[in-house]
Order: C-alpha cells, then structure tokens, then sequence
C-alpha cells in the first residue's frame, strides 16, 4: 500500500483521519489534550489548541520523527509535553496528559493509553481501508464484467450479423443453382456427389436423393478422370470444357457440353469438384440432320440439273435436226424458238449445277496457261453482236500493264465476266458497257488484276447492293420477272472470285449504272517474256488522228496506240475535216486516220469520201472502226479507198495488224517513210500460243483429248459439233482444228466444207496479196473407221491430216505437233475476219445441204473393221487377260498413269452408256435406225478408247445393226451390251477397291 | 524550423512504419470493413499472424480455449482489441533501441507507452466501466510524435532532453522553442492520417492540456490520469520528466482516491500479463 500512498501523497486529503483520530483520543482520553499535525507541510492540525508556537510546534515533530516514536519534552520547563510519530498518517501527535500523583502506581498510565488508541485506531483504519478496498476492488471487477459482456454481446451480435449473411448467401447460391438453365452437381474429393440442382434432375431424370452419394462416372460410360482430365492435381482454378456425354436414369445418353472445375479447401487441398452441363442432343442431331439434308439437297440439285440436261440436249438436237427437215418458216420459226428456249433452260440449269457444285465445295479451278488479252476481248467480242442489237456502245479494255500470259482457270475467269456482263446488257437500255481490267497487284509471280464491268443501266439501290451476292437475290423480285434468270449468276461469280483469291462487289445507285469489281490472282506463266512488240514494226511517233464521238471508244483507242508510241489527237465527226485540212499547212501531217463509223452527223464512209477526194488528204490511210454486222459490204469500202476495217469490240492485237498492214500498203505512197519497217511475222514456237479447236461430241472423248493436249501445254477449245466449230472458226483465230467425223447435228466433213468454204470467201474479201492458201487452218480429221480409202476420203472432204480412232496419247501429240509446228504464221490478217460475219447464213446453208450427201458416203465393212480393231489395239488382252471385260494397265499408261483422271473418264463413260442403253431401246422400238447407230457408234468409239475391247465390239454389231436399218436383233444386241456392260461396272468396282 | 506537417511527411517517407500495419488501421477505422478482408490483409504478413495469435492466446487476454486462427480470434476477443495487437506489434518495431539512450531511451518511452495503454484501458473499464480499446490506443500512441521527432529531428530533440529542467517549464514548451512544434501536435496530425477515432486523436492532441476543461471520462482525461500514474511508477518517458495533471482531474482523483487506489493496486499485475504485448521478440 506504501506506494500507493506515495503516489497519490500530493492529492490526498488526510485531515478527516486526523480528526477521528483526535476524536478516539478524546473518547478514551477525556482529560488530554490532542493536536495532530502533517509531517509534509507541518500545517494542517487537528484537536485542541494547545497554544504552542509554530517553533515548538516544529521542534517536537522534528523530534519525533527523529526519535521516530514517543518523545518527552518540557516545554519552558513548565509544560510537560508529548510527541508521538504516527507513520500511518505521516503525522505526529502532541499531546498533554492530566498532571498524576507522582507516587501513583499507575505511573505513565496515560501514555500507554495514548499508545493503546494509536493502535487501535490504526488497526481500524487499516480494516476499514482493506475493507474499502475489497468493495471498491468488487465494484470495479463488476465494471469490467459489465464492459466485457458489452463487448461479448457486441462481437456475438456481430458474429449472428455474420452467421446471417452467411445463410443468406447460401440460400441464394441455393437459388442460383435451382434457377441456372444448366445442370449443375458438385463432388467430393473422392468424386461421390454432394449435390445437384433442380436442372440436373430434370434432364437426366434422377431425383436428388437417387444420385447424391453416388460416384459420378456411375452418370457416365466413361470415368472423368480419363474424359475430362478432371481431378487432376495440375489443373488448379482452370475450368475444363468438354463434349462428353450422361447416362440418364431410364438409360439414355445425353450428349453434352461441360464445364467443369475443381474445388481445393483453404489449405490447398483437392476436396472436390463442379461440373456444369448443358444437354445438346437435340441440338446435334437437328444439325446433323440438316447436314444431310444440306448435302441431300445439294445432289439432288446436282442429280437433277444432270437428269434434266438429258432429255434437254435431245430435245435441242432434235430441234436442230428438225432445221434439216423441210419446214415452212413458221415451223421453222416455232423449231428456231424450241431452240432457243431449251437454250436458255439449258443455261439455267448449267447456273444451277455450278452453284450446286460450288456450294458443295466440289469445283476444284484449274491451273492452266492463257492469254488474258486474248480471253477479255473475245468475251466482248462474243457480246459484242448483242450490244449492237441494242444500240449499246461495247468497249472492253486491258490496260497495257497488265501481264498477259497467266496461269489459272480461264473457263471460270470467263464464266465471271460472261456473267457480269451479261447482267450488265441485260439491264442496261443505252449508253455502254465498258469492260476494263488492270493491274490490283503486281508481284514477282503472280498478279492480281481488278476487272470492273461498269454499266448505264438500271442500277441497283445502295441498301441491295450488299444481298446482290446472296443466293437466288436480285435487287427486286420483281426483276426476276421483268428480266429472267436465276439471280445466281452474281452468286457464282462471288464463289468464284473468292475461289480466286479475290473479292467482289458493286458501286452505283439506282438509275445512276453499275459498276462492278472483282480481283482475282493469277500466277504468271514461268519464263515468259514479253516479246511480242520485239521484231515488230515500231510505231513509234506515228501520227494518228482518232475520229470518234463516244468518250470511252476514244480513250481506249487513244491508250492503245500511245503504248505503241504513237501521237494522238482526237475529235469529233464533225470536226475532223478541218482538223485534217489544218494538219496539212503543219509540220507534222497525220499519218494515219482511224475513225468511227457511226458518227452523230456524218458516216465513217462519208467523210472518208470526202477525204479521199482532197489530194492533200488523199493519200493517209484511214482505218473505219464499225459494228459488226453493219458493214454488209466491203467492196464499198475498198471502193472509196477506205484501207483498213476494223469490228468492234477492238482488240488490241487485231487493232496492231490492221494498222501494220495498212501502213505496209502505202509504204510507198508515204512521204516519209518513216520508221515502218518490213513486216515481219513472229514465229509461233511456243506452245501455249497454239489454239486447237477440238471438235468432239462425245464426253468421254473429250475429256480425253482435252487431258492430252492441255497437259501438253496447249490451249484448247472445244465444240460439241460441226455447227459449233463452224462458229467457233467464225468467232476466234485457232491453229488447228481437231475434227470428229461423225457427230450430231453436222458432221466432220461438212464442218471442214463450210470452214474451207469460208476461207474461199474470206481470202476473196481480204487483201489480194496474201495467198488463200497460207491462211489455210489445218484440221486433222479423227475417225474410227481405219480403212484404206478413208484418208481419200478425208483429204478430199478438205482436210490435212487424220488421226485413227483410238488413238494414242503420243500419236495425238505428235500430230498436233506436226501442224501447229508448219503453221507458221499466226492469226489471220484482220479484214478477213470482218468479212466472216457477214457471210453467216450462207455458209450454214452450204453446209447442211452437203450433210447428208457425206454421210451417205461412208461405207460398210464390219468385220474387216472389227477383226482391225481387235487385233491392232489389244492383242495382248487377248492373250493374258482374255475375260477381264477391261485392261486397266494399259488403259492407265494411256492416260500418263493419270489413274484419277482415268477413273473420272471411266465414271463419266459408264454414266453416258446407262443413259445410252436406254436410248437404243427406245430408238428401237420407235424404229429410229439412224438414233441406233449414232450411240452404238459413240459406245464403240468411247470403249475401245477405254480398252473395253468386248463391249466396243457389241457397241460395234449394234452399230452395223442401225446402219442397215433392218432392227429385229437390236433388242439382243442391247441385252448383250448391257450384260457386257454390267461387267465391266462390276470389274471395274472391284479392282477400284483392290 | 519545420512543421509538423513537414516532419510528419519526411517521417512518412522513411517508411519507418509497416505498410501491413497502416493498411490494417486504416481497415479498422472503417466500419463495414468485413472480418474477410481484415483476416485476408493480416495473413500477407504471416509474421504478424504468429504474434497475433501468441498475444491473443496470452494471460492479458485470459482466454480458457486456446485460438488458432485471425478469424476466430477476432470472434473471440473482438475488431478493436485485434486492432490494438496490431498497432501494437506494428509499432513495436519504431522503438528499437536508439543512439542516444542515455538522454533519451526509445526502449523505455515504449515501455511508458505500453503502460500508459494498459493503463488508460483499465481506468476505462474499471472506474468508467466502459470498453476500454479506444482508450488502449489512445494510450499506447500518445507519444507517438516523439518518436517522430528522434526520427526526423534528432539533434534538436536530443538538445530539448538535454535543456529539459524539471518544474521549470513544461516538456512541450522546451519542445516548441527548440524544434518549433511539439509531439502532441505530431501524434495528433498521425492519428488524423490514419483516420483513428476522433476521441483518440483528441486524446493524443490534448493529453499534455492542463487548461481548460477536461472531462475525466474522456479519452484525453483517461489518458492524461493514466500518465500521470505511470509516470509515478517510474515509466517516464524522459527522465526527470515532470507532469502537471490539470486541475480537474486532481480533483476528480482525490474525490474518487479510493477507487484509483484499487485499481492502481492491480497495475503492476496487469502490466506483467500483458508483457506478451509489448516486449520485443527474444526479450
């Protein structure tokens, strides 16, 4: 306690002590005088007055707390006086006692009274206090009570705060669980399930209780450990997404999409896992279903553009033949029009059969050698006729940087540009088309070239301009009905560009035109220079006057000759007169006049008369660039002295020779001379600048001669009949013609007929110097009838050469070789060309006439014809492989071990032949001897090409059978082509599989 | 002669204090701050985790079952005792041995600071009866802004110690005359920093106030008694220092001398319990 008493000395209060001192003093006491006084200060006193003075006062303390107990003193020396140090207090005690007898036996009797009560009083003081203590101790310890359970009831009211929250975290977790659309369970560690929500029992048909507690790869075939990787000590926080599938409870498998994640406690540890899960099944089989539906509808499309092309190509043969028959012309009419319409439908469904193969993913591009110039300008050569029809200005245009000899698949190049602008004449009432191709891109391999197609014509609005590429979307329904078509035609060209490595599109507005864009890449062709403008005249400062009135014809032309070097000026009809009488006072005259024949006030000719009768004027060449078509008669213009014509579209290459040889005529009247120098022609030695036509009707031919000559490097077009390579001779330059004997519709020797016929008719109109017989095309005759006598027979029909069916793959090539190797010049000088189209309908007359005369002509010897067959093409066959229906050996080597291609040939043969078969029975029962003998001739000539040595010998009796007209054993023969046939397709599957 | 704000950022800027500690004052001081992100903030320093738990589990707090976790200590024993165990060991640190300790020992004004916390918090509880952790902290950062002072300004915090002569002029003046501020205004910029309670940074502002009125229940009144008390138990926070209780307090103390007598009795016994508190590692 000492301490304590110390520390609070300076603020505690004593006197009250004091005072119940005195007054137990007093008490016990009654005749004493008491006064206490502080030690600390000395001043604070208690009791009676003792009438001391403050020295005394102080004396006696000082001597008793020196004495530290009772001390005596008497006071000057009458007073007796006491002092007694009381610690307790820190206080000492004076007193005076009552005077005793001196001689009392109780001697000091006072003092030790004195003593007794400041004992006692002390010993009370001290009970008091511990007793205070104790209750205040009590007090306090109750406070503290009171201010934890403050705080105990704080933190449990915080902990029930939390509690709460906890629950109702989980009570929403609960509902997220039983809300969620997807199935969710979770697992302990050992992969028991712990719980599942409401979603899960739903789609797998357990209840809660049937499965919790359960493992969980009981749900599935397979354990998740395996499927999912899941619990797998790596795969910590990561959530694993997986296609598996669930066994539901009445054992049906879910196929589902998983999520799944796993659980590790606040130490690290794996205690379980999560798995989500959304049931696909039906998703997945309504996709698979579409799929097959998709690609059933595909090969239905597929199936039926074949099934339908058919009947169609007989019915546009048979319209054909019809032609050939006496008709008056409203028949005539009415066949011209069946014609035209199976045409069209043939078309549409050749639209369709591309779209469907596209879509399909199926067309594979080729990758082939082609001139681009060639290829655009006879595109707009071949609309050309149609755009004159309707007054339509149509102008197509390369520009000059354009690499020419590419790499790619022209035919698909082609089929976009045909599209395009064929949509472009379709809805386009006036102005023009201008077809213009330029460089996008140009690398050190390949270019891509950007070809715009812009027209005058309706236009499409801007928000269409994006669905004009959708499937079977024109801007307007309404245009499907007003103009025609499919509306694939755009689809197509978009496959196609994209197939390309290109994009498409289309800028314009309603009524304002169209323009549309496709890029395409293209490789170039390896090692080849541009050397054609070497060797050749230059044209260089040539000055030309272009007269034209239409802005785009001008431009074009003016491109053209500036990269030759040539100077330009241009202007209208009307001006160009005085420009020429201007021309003459200055230092450079033209040189040359190239002018339109349609200008708005005066005619090409006029002003070429007026021209020719000015002698200063008279002597400049002029070239007249006019529709074809319109100039019915060239005499006319070699009678004004008009030099050179020239059809529209132009092409740059024809442009260049026309002006050459224009320029080669007058080089003597020419003033100057100039830099015109000799013409010199260009020695053809490069294979890809050698056009064959081939002419074939038969596809599996076809494809075969195609394969030959195309993997050979040359470039090849193809006509299914004499017409068609009358048209097609008419149309472009080739170098040879590879002709088939007997075809539908017009045969070899007719063709080869009309052909010379024209290049008669064409020499008369060109140019007197160059000989008819130089310009001779070589055409080779194909046949199957290997007889002596035949080459007469083909020599006399006008033909060079001829080529035994079937033939080898080298022996074709060598006498493509041959040919095109002694045919030296290429192309044909150009107002020959112009001269063709006008003598159109007479050349088709000729011909037909002669068709039956030569067919007639042919004669019959079917043994002597089968046993050369037979033994001049497959001896060993009969030999080694006497049964097998087919040599697949050597079949294959003859299509250069090619055997993908060669099974392609033999699908599309055994395709023809089913169709075949049936025709025969038909044409038999209907008594149509000739329809009998024209398929067993091609089923003959396609199996013998094939090595299916027995079959073309049935193919060949059948043949005799037709050619004799006497059909009672034709239904055998069929049965036993069939038979044979059935053969060969059961051999030829299983070796395929073998 | 830099202000307090200016010492204050220099001392902020030696990084004397633990970027864990602070973080976790700031913590408590909000209300809503959730057990969760309490417990998350403590465990990034699994030191302090130790210590917690060797407090938590010590004869101060008198717990029967033993606790292993933050989370179940702050369910146990409260957020504002817990805060206390934090700052506490967060500080404890700041009072390392300094290099003048025969002018001014950093060891003993901790020690002083530690009882004036222990101390205040028993005034609080027992004569008030109220929670006494504010009190607590209070109490052990009252003189914060001394340490702050050694830190930042040592010379002339050494030179006040050294001209400090008892009776003659209060601590605080020698302080501003000398240094140009003092540590109440220090501690109480600090307190206002880390966003204590106001009555805590009042009571650190105010504790050497002797004008004025002064409530002995407030913070500043419980933690000036408690000064005083300690101060005459020998934990000085500078030798020789001499405190002057303002006059309200005297004589709320003399009024209720008994009670201070009870439960300065039990002083010495709670400042041994709570040794876990506040001596350093290894002591």
């Amino acid at each position: 306690m000492e301490f304590i008493e110390d520390i609070f000395s300076e603020i505690d209060d004593r006197e009250e002590d004091l005072h119940q001192l005195v007054a137990l003093l007093k008490k016990y006491l009654p005749d004493g005088s008491f006064q206490l006084v502080l030690n600390s200060g000395k001043s604070v006193s208690s009791g009676d007055k003792l009438d001391l003075s403050r020295e005394s006062c102080d004396k006696l303390i000082d001597m008793a707390i020196k004495e530290n107990g009772l001390i005596h003193h008497e006071l000057h020396k009458t007073r007796l006086m006491h002092a007694m140090l009381i610690k307790e207090l820190d206080a000492t005690l004076i007193f005076v006692l009552p005077t005793q007898d001196p001689d009392s036996v109780l001697k000091n009797y006072g003092l030790s009274d004195v003593k007794l009560c400041i004992e006692l009083f002390n010993s009370q003081k001290a009970h008091l206090e511990e007793q205070d203590l104790r209750k205040i101790q009590k007090r306090q310890i109750n406070r503290k009570v009171k201010v934890l359970e403050n705080k105990y009831n704080e933190i449990l009211s915080d902990n029930l705060k939390a509690n709460e929250e906890l629950r109702e975290h989980s009570r929403l977790q609960q509902k997220i669980l039983d809300t969620a659309a997807t199935a969710i369970l979770t697992t302990d560690a050992q992969g028991r399930i712990t719980t599942a929500n409401e979603e899960f029992c739903s789609s797998t048909g357990f209840s809660k209780d049937d499965v919790i507690g359960k493992h969980r790869d009981t749900l599935s075939d397979r354990s998740c450990k395996t499927d999912c990787s899941l619990f797998k000590a790596d795969e910590k926080q990561q959530i694993i997404k997986k296609r598996c599938t669930i066994r539901t409870k009445d054992d049906r498998e879910l196929i589902v999409i998983k999520n799944a994640g796993t659980i590790y406690d606040r130490s690290g540890r794996f205690s379980g896992g999560v798995e989500s899960f959304i049931d696909v099944t039906d998703l997945v089989k309504a996709r698979e279903a579409a799929e097959a539906a998709n690609i059933v509808k595909m090969e239905f499309l597929t199936n039926m553009s074949h099934e339908i092309r058919t009947p169609l190509n007989g019915i546009i043969g048979m319209a054909e033949l019809a032609f050939d028959t006496n008709l008056d012309d409203e028949q005539k009419n009415m066949f011209y029009t069946i014609n035209n319409e199976a045409s069209s439908l043939l078309d549409i469904i050749n639209t369709i059969l591309d779209f469907s193969k596209n879509n399909a993913e199926k067309t594979e591009l080729e990758e082939i050698p082609f001139n681009l110039r060639i290829l655009t300008e006879d595109i707009a050569q071949s609309f050309a006729y149609r755009a004159e029809q309707k007054e339509l200005h149509f102008v197509s245009y390369l520009t000059p940087e354009v690499p020419t000899q590419l790499m790619g698949d022209p035919g698909r190049l082609r089929q976009i540009l045909v599209n395009l602008a064929g949509n472009a004449l379709k809805f386009t009432e006036e102005g023009e088309i201008y077809i213009k191709g330029e460089v996008a891109e140009d690398h050190k391999d390949w270019v891509k070239v950007r070809f715009l197609v812009k027209d005058t014509g309706i236009g499409i609005p801007k928000d269409k301009q994006s669905i004009i590429f959708e499937c079977f979307t024109q801007a307007d329904g309404s245009t499907t009905r007003k103009y025609g078509g499919t509306g694939l035609g755009t689809t197509i060209s978009k496959q196609l560009a994209e197939m390309m490595g290109g994009e498409i599109g289309v800028e314009g507005e309603e009524g304002m035109g169209s323009t549309f864009w496709f890029t395409a890449v293209f490789n170039k062709q390896k090692g080849h220079v541009a050397v054609q403008k070497k060797d050749k005249i230059s044209l260089k400062d040539l000055r030309v006057l272009v007269v034209d009135d239409n802005q785009t014809n001008q431009f074009v032309l003016t491109e053209y000759l500036k990269s030759w070097g040539c100077r330009t000026e241009t202007c209208s009809g009307k001006d160009a007169l005085s420009v020429l009488r201007e021309s003459v006072l200055s230092e450079e005259p033209f040189n040359l006049i190239l002018t339109d024949f349609h200008l708005p006030e005066v005619t090409g000719f006029d002003m070429a008369k007026e021209i020719k009768k000015m002698e200063t004027l008279a002597k400049i060449p002029i070239i007249v660039i006019t529709s074809i078509g319109k100039i019915g008669d060239a005499k006319s213009c070699r009678d004004i002295g008009i030099d050179g014509y020239l059809a529209k579209p132009i092409k740059q290459d024809d442009l260049r020779k026309v002006i050459e040889s224009v320029l080669g005529f007058s080089k003597e009247e020419n003033p100057k001379g100039q830099n015109l120098v000799t013409r010199h022609t260009i020695v053809e030695d490069n294979r890809k600048e050698v056009q064959i036509l081939l002419v074939e009707d038969y596809p599996t031919n076809q494809k075969l001669a195609m394969k030959h000559l195309q993997t050979a490097g040359y470039q090849v077009d193809l006509a299914d009949n004499g017409q068609q390579a009358v048209e097609a001779f008419k149309r472009k330059q080739h170098d040879l013609i590879l002709m088939d004997i007997q075809m539908p519709v017009m045969g070899g020797y007719e063709a080869t007929k009309a052909i010379r016929n024209l290049e008669i008719e064409l020499s008369k109109i060109g140019d007197k110097k160059d000989s008819a017989k130089s310009e001779k095309i070589p055409i080779i005759a194909m046949t199957v009838h290997a007889l002596k006598g035949y080459k007469e027979k083909c020599l006399e029909a006008g033909m060079d050469d001829y080529l035994t069916k079937p033939f080898r793959r080298k022996e074709l090539l060598d006498i493509v070789e041959k040919w095109s190797r002694s045919r030296s010049i290429k192309g044909k000088q150009l107002p020959t060309r112009l001269g063709l189209c006008s003598g159109e309908n007479v050349e088709f007359k000729e011909a037909d006439a002669k068709k039956s005369a030569i067919d007639s002509a042919e004669p019959f010897d079917p043994e002597l014809t089968a046993e050369g067959l037979v033994a001049g093409q497959n001896p060993k066959s009969k030999t080694d492989k006497a049964n097998a229906p087919i040599n697949f050996e050597k079949a294959i080597a003859e299509f250069d071990g090619d055997k993908e291609f060669f099974i392609g040939v033999l699908e599309g043969f055994f395709e023809n032949v089913r169709g075949q078969i049936e025709t025969l029975r038909q044409a038999v029962s209907d008594g149509d001897a000739d329809l009998v003998r024209r398929e067993a001739h091609s089923i003959k000539g396609g199996a013998a090409n094939l090595t299916a040595d027995e079959l073309s010998q049935i193919a060949f009796k059948l043949e005799n059978i037709g050619q004799s007209e006497v059909l009672e054993e034709g239904f055998e023969f069929i049965g036993r082509l069939e038979k044979e046939f059935q053969r060969l397709e059961a051999y030829a599957s299983n070796d395929k599989t073998a | 002669m830099p202000t307090a704000e200016e010492m204050l950022k220099k001392f902020n800027d030696t990084k004397t204090l633990p970027h864990v500690a602070l973080r976790l004052a700031q913590l408590i001081s909000n209300e809503n701050t959730r057990i969760s992100e309490f417990e998350k903030m403590i465990k990034m320093d699994p030191t302090l985790v130790v210590r917690l738990l060797r407090v938590v589990n010590s004869p101060y707090y008198g717990l029967r079952r033993k606790v292993d976790s933050i989370s179940r200590a702050v369910v146990v024993i409260g957020m504002k005792s817990l805060r206390n165990i934090v700052v506490t060991t967060g500080i404890k640190e700041v009072f390392a041995k300094g290099p003048h300790e025969e002018i001014f020992s950093r060891a003993q004004l901790w020690l002083h600071c530690a009882a004036v916390g222990i101390c205040s918090q028993m005034i609080s509880e027992r004569i008030f009866g109220r929670a006494g952790d504010d009190a607590y902290l209070c109490g052990i950062l009252h003189d914060i802004g001394i340490i702050v002072e050694d830190q930042v300004a040592q010379d002339l915090f050494v030179q006040v110690c050294q001209n400090y002569t008892p009776n003659a002029k209060p601590f605080v003046q020698y302080e501003k005359e000398t240094i140009g501020t003092d540590h109440c205004e220090i501690g109480h910029l600090l307190a206002l920093q880390w966003n204590l309670p106001a009555d805590v940074q009042d009571g650190i502002k105010d504790h050497h106030k002797t004008e004025g009125e002064i409530l002995p229940s407030s913070l500043t009144g419980i933690v000036q008694t408690a000064d005083y008390i300690v101060s005459r138990l020998n934990y000085k926070a500078i030798p020789e220092m001499q405190l002057n209780l303002s006059k309200d307090l005297g004589i709320y103390i003399r009024d209720n001398m008994e009670e201070f007598k009870a439960m300065t009795k039990d002083l010495p016994d709670e400042l041994s319990k709570a040794k876990e508190l506040y001596e350093s590692e290894g002591e």
